[in-house]
């Protein structure tokens, strides 16, 4: 019967994993139980039960007559008389030792425990957001044939501009290489559910896209239907999609929400299809390194893109001069990105051929879109990699050190009860449980680190990182680190065991100074290899966060010129009853008698000292347009667009921008139109000429340049001014833009004030992004600092791993030579000359390791050079500074080790081997 | 004489007091006279009579069939005086036990029938 073959082929393979004169002795009958006790299980329900538990009680009396070892006649002296083999009993009992053993030397537990866990926590944690960011497929399909296609200003000399309308559709037609392309361009839009009612408008970011933009890259709604080309015409109907958040937080994730209407900037839009939160991957990336028109992107904070529109562009209507829109293509397969580069770069030598006045100097600059979009963070994350790999490693060595120090102390221990009987396949069970509880929580604590960490990261990483909200702990990653410390703590754990076994119980009980020296040595000089590579990796880590450290100071120390301190910024957007024509503007009364009377009210708020209204706060980059000097009509051809900035009297005042030359812009509305500029656009346009009283044509009329003002760094501290020009409110009125207030005290303190001052002067116009203007101004250097605060965690992390090391090494020198230290001492050696002994050679360790450390820092410090600012990479103060930060640390180190020492008792030193 | 039997050797003495035994059967008599509280496996089983073989409670006594399961030659074994010793000893250690919890009325006392 088949059962019965079946049976017998389980028996004998079962029966191989007993020792051979277990088989020999009862290898048959058992075979017979077995048999007996399968074919009496029958066929019933329980048979599968009873058969599973009849090879699980083979294979634990196979396991516990494997793991006794000993003769069953002569039993171990700390074992119950009787029993001498280990029962469940047994093993718990020597966990509860293991416990115990491990509890005498906390130290050394501990030690080896938050080594391992923050190994395993900080690897995970940093590979986690490294894999979600970088290494996870994109959202969008064969990414690797998408590219943006920027037009380039040869004259200005800018490489990632946007596209005019007619030049989009002249690109499509008259490229081959390129299977399709699309347009989008960014949009802030207010968005609320009913007319008229400011309770639930928010101030969303928005795409307009091109009927074909989804399509393209791939991405499909997850309800309801992308847009129709019927839908994209100039004339088409008012209809968006919205993202899955939006979805969730507005719908409630309802059916119901394709065909509802919500308000987007004062009009119906009715929704047509919900997109995933992918969507609006790589967005703010692209946006982000535009060189101007980078809309939502220049903020700051989170963004996610909300709304999207139909471009509905007009080919026939529209003008060939402006710029509004990005450009992406997919290549055909088959095409690269060089090949690209030269068809587009030849479209735009014709297009610049038919159409001299617009597209004069214009060209293509075609980059493939991952490189937009991970370029920025590519660096900064391979340095954590690179920082993470080196602690890991740091944390392995360590373990390996304190475990071999510990067994090296315990040889001794080993020897004895070996010599007494105890088995050695019991001590290595004895080594294994202690390793086995060091590992195990170790592996545990760095599970909820890895957890915790990677929260941490997530809430202080800045949100211009790509998909940064999609990150997750990663369990492949969690796996191969707690695989890889778990084998280190196992295999350092078990070699006091392993040379117990090899060398015999005989050779360790001998005077250790008889035995000991080659082998001591080797072994000293092994775990002092291991030290200093910690040192070294610790200096690197150091010099890398200091370095870090330096810049972020430095950049702390730019002047933005403005004050952002004591300010509150509130923005806003006239809805679209006001008038918002440009050739309406001598008669937009309305628009500024609300900020008038914006002014006039918040200004009476208590606690406020000034109060502006600008077109963009000192941190937006604000919108360009080119302008013309009258007289150097020739170069302004040549000029980059200047950032026109709209702001009402009040503004230098409230801002505190200094006045360099010329006088206050408070002309009224019926004066002749005046204009002021920074100091970056005098010497950009004029030289080193006096720009007062000259003329610039701007949007219809020549106004005469009456004030200098010193440079605001609006593209952020990093970045030198931009040339900017300053436009008087009451010449230009400002429809959209932000409230600034000078408070005395805590900015936020009004909020609420300002807020009724608003509604009180007309309840429809939401204000948004209320934050002081610090918070702003800290945004801008989010991304740094978040490197530098890793950076730092990391470089503390490894000295303090490498100065654990360093005393580990320093005690284990110590105890084994004890007695040598007792004979000096009954020599004459004084306590000073003991304690110098053991200093000298920390002193040593830590000379080699900052020699080693110091040029590793100076050959890896061209990696950190892209995020340094003012910083040179070996800047030498810096590496004087960790130097000296590390010896201060190793001598601290050193100092208990050394202590213990001078302590010793010659007498009893030399009496104890 | 050792301290205390573990249970499993315990009712494995005790069912070898009727006579000889081979392995399976004495399996079966250990489930069913423990109430299924002490369930030995051929491997447990085994374990446990290499234990009881090496201190001579228990011995060896012959090979031959067993006619109500099949023509195979079992290991029969049996109990020795050292054996049927330290089964008394135990049992006697149980009673006093039982003895001290009805002093302090932890059992109620048998009612005499």
């Amino acid at each position: 019967m088949s059962s019965h073959a079946r049976s017998s082929r389980l028996e004998r393979l079962l029966l191989r994993l007993y020792p051979k004169e277990f088989r020999d002795q009862f290898g048959d009958d058992l075979r017979l139980i077995f048999r007996d006790a399968w074919r009496a299980a029958g066929g019933g329900p329980r048979a599968l039960s009873v058969r599973s538990g009849l090879v699980v009680d083979l294979l634990k009396g196979a396991a516990v007559e494997r793991l006794s070892g000993a003769r069953p006649q002569s039993p171990a002296p700390d074992s119950h008389p009787l029993i001498s083999r280990p029962t469940m009993r047994d093993l718990i009992a020597e966990f509860r030792q293991a416990l115990r053993s491990l509890a005498r030397t906390p130290g050394f537990s501990l030690a080896v425990i938050l080594t391992l866990a923050l190994g395993i926590g900080a690897n995970t944690a940093i590979f986690s957001v490294v894999d979600g960011v970088l290494l996870r497929p994109a959202p969008f399909a064969a990414i690797d044939r998408l590219t943006m296609i920027w037009e380039t200003d040869r004259k200005s000399g800018t490489l990632r501009e946007p596209a005019s309308i007619p030049d989009y559709y002249d690109f499509q037609e008259r490229s081959r290489r390129y299977e399709r392309m699309a347009a989008f361009s960014p949009i802030t839009v207010t968005v609320s559910s009913s007319a008229g009612d400011a309770s639930d408008s928010e101030r969303l970011a928005g795409l307009w896209i091109t009927h074909d933009f989804l399509p393209m890259v791939g991405i499909t709604p997850i309800l309801g239907t992308g847009f129709t080309p019927e839908q994209d015409k100039s004339d088409g109907p008012n209809v968006a999609l919205i993202s899955e958040g939006m979805w969730t937080e507005r719908f409630a994730r309802s059916a119901s929400v394709i065909g509802a209407t919500i308000r987007i900037s004062d009009s119906p839009f009715t929704i047509v299809g919900v997109l995933p939160a992918s969507a609006d991957f790589g967005t703010l990336q692209i946006l982000g390194v535009a060189a101007y028109r980078r809309g939502f992107a220049d903020r700051g904070g989170p963004t996610r893109v909300d709304v999207w529109i139909p471009l509905q562009a007009n080919r026939t209507e529209s003008d060939r001069g402006n710029h509004p829109i990005f450009v992406m293509g997919r290549l055909r397969p088959g095409a690269t990105v060089a090949q690209g580069q030269e068809e587009m770069t030849r479209v735009t030598a014709d297009l610049e051929r038919l159409y001299r006045d617009a597209n004069d100097a214009r060209g293509a600059y075609v980059e493939p879109l991952s490189a937009v979009v991970f370029g920025g963070v590519k660096p900064a994350l391979l340095v954590l990699i690179g920082a993470v790999g080196l602690v890991l490693l740091v944390a392995c060595a360590n373990v390996a050190n304190l475990l071999l120090a510990r067994g090296a102390v315990r040889a001794r221990e080993v020897s004895v009860r070996a010599a007494l009987g105890a088995s050695v396949g019991r001590l290595t069970r004895q080594f294994l449980v202690e390793s086995a509880v060091l590992t195990g929580s170790g592996a545990v604590l760095g599970i909820l680190l890895a957890l915790g960490g990677l929260q941490l990261l997530l809430a202080l990483a800045p949100a211009n990182i790509p998909r940064v909200g999609a990150v997750g702990v990663d369990a492949r990653v969690l796996a191969i680190t707690l695989v890889l410390t778990v084998m280190v703590g196992t295999v350092f754990g078990l070699v006091p065991a392993v040379q117990a076994r090899r060398r015999g119980a005989d050779l360790h009980l001998q005077s250790e100074s008889v035995r000991g020296a080659s082998a001591g040595r080797e072994h000293r000089r092994f775990r002092s290899a291991l030290v200093v590579a910690e040192l070294a990796l610790a200096v690197v880590l150091m010099v890398g966060a200091g370095l870090l450290i330096k810049s972020l100071w430095r950049l702390y120390q730019v002047n933005p010129g403005f004050q952002a301190e004591g300010v509150l910024k509130a923005e806003f957007q006239l809805p679209s009853q006001y008038p918002q024509r440009r050739s309406d503007w001598p008669r937009w009364l309305e628009i500024r008698r609300f900020s008038e009377e914006v002014h006039r009210r918040v200004a009476a708020i208590p606690g406020v000292t000034s109060v502006a209204i600008a077109g963009a706060h000192p941190l937006e980059a604000g919108y360009t347009s080119s302008i013309v000097v009258v007289g150097k009509e020739a170069e302004a051809a040549d000029w980059p667009e200047p950032s026109i900035r709209m702001v009402d009297s009040g503004y230098f005042n409230t801002m505190r921008v200094r006045l360099v030359s010329g006088r206050a812009m408070n002309d009224d509305a019926q004066a002749p139109p005046v204009i002021g500029m920074n100091e970056a656009a005098r010497d950009r346009f004029f030289g080193s000429q006096d720009p007062l009283g000259h003329r610039v044509r701007l949007w219809g009329a020549e106004r005469t340049i009456v004030a200098v003002y010193a440079n605001e760094r609006f593209h952020g501290l990093a970045q030198e001014a931009a040339p900017a020009l300053y436009m008087p409110a009451s010449q230009g009125p400002i429809p959209n833009g932000s409230i600034l207030v000078r408070v005395n005290g805590d900015p936020r303190s009004v909020t609420s004030a300002l807020r009724a001052a608003v509604r009180e002067v007309d309840p429809t116009v939401p204000l948004h992004a209320i934050e002081p203007l610090t918070v702003t101004l800290s945004q801008s250097t989010a991304q740094r600092r978040f490197t530098m605060l890793v950076l730092g965690v990391f470089a503390a992390l490894a000295l303090v791993l490498a100065m654990i090391g360093v005393h580990g090494v320093l005690s284990y020198t110590v105890a084994q030579r004890t007695r040598e230290i007792g004979i000096r001492m009954a020599l004459g050696a004084d306590r000073q000359t003991v304690r110098g002994l053991v200093l000298g050679q920390g002193a040593r360790l830590v000379a080699a390791g900052l020699v080693i450390g110091l040029a590793g820092a100076v050959g890896m410090s061209r990696l950190l050079s892209s995020l340094l600012y003012g910083v040179h990479p070996n800047d030498p103060m810096t590496l004087l500074l960790v130097a000296g930060g590390l010896g201060a640390v190793a001598l601290v180190a050193s100092w208990l080790p050394a202590r213990r020492a001078s302590r010793v008792d010659p007498m009893v030193a030399l009496r104890t081997e | 004489m050792p301290d205390n039997l573990p249970p499993a050797w315990y009712h494995l003495l005790l069912a070898l007091v009727e006579g000889e035994r081979h392995g399976y059967a004495l399996m079966q008599d250990v489930a069913e006279e423990s109430g299924g509280r002490v369930r030995l496996g051929p491997g447990t089983l085994y374990g446990a009579l290499k234990r009881l073989l090496a201190l001579g409670l228990v011995v060896e006594s012959g090979r031959r069939p067993d006619p109500l399961l099949d023509d195979e030659r079992r290991r029969y074994y049996r109990l020795t005086p050292a054996g049927r010793k330290a089964l008394a000893a135990e049992a006697a250690r149980h009673l006093r036990l039982v003895e001290l919890a009805r002093a302090k009325r932890v059992l109620s006392r048998p009612r005499t029938a």
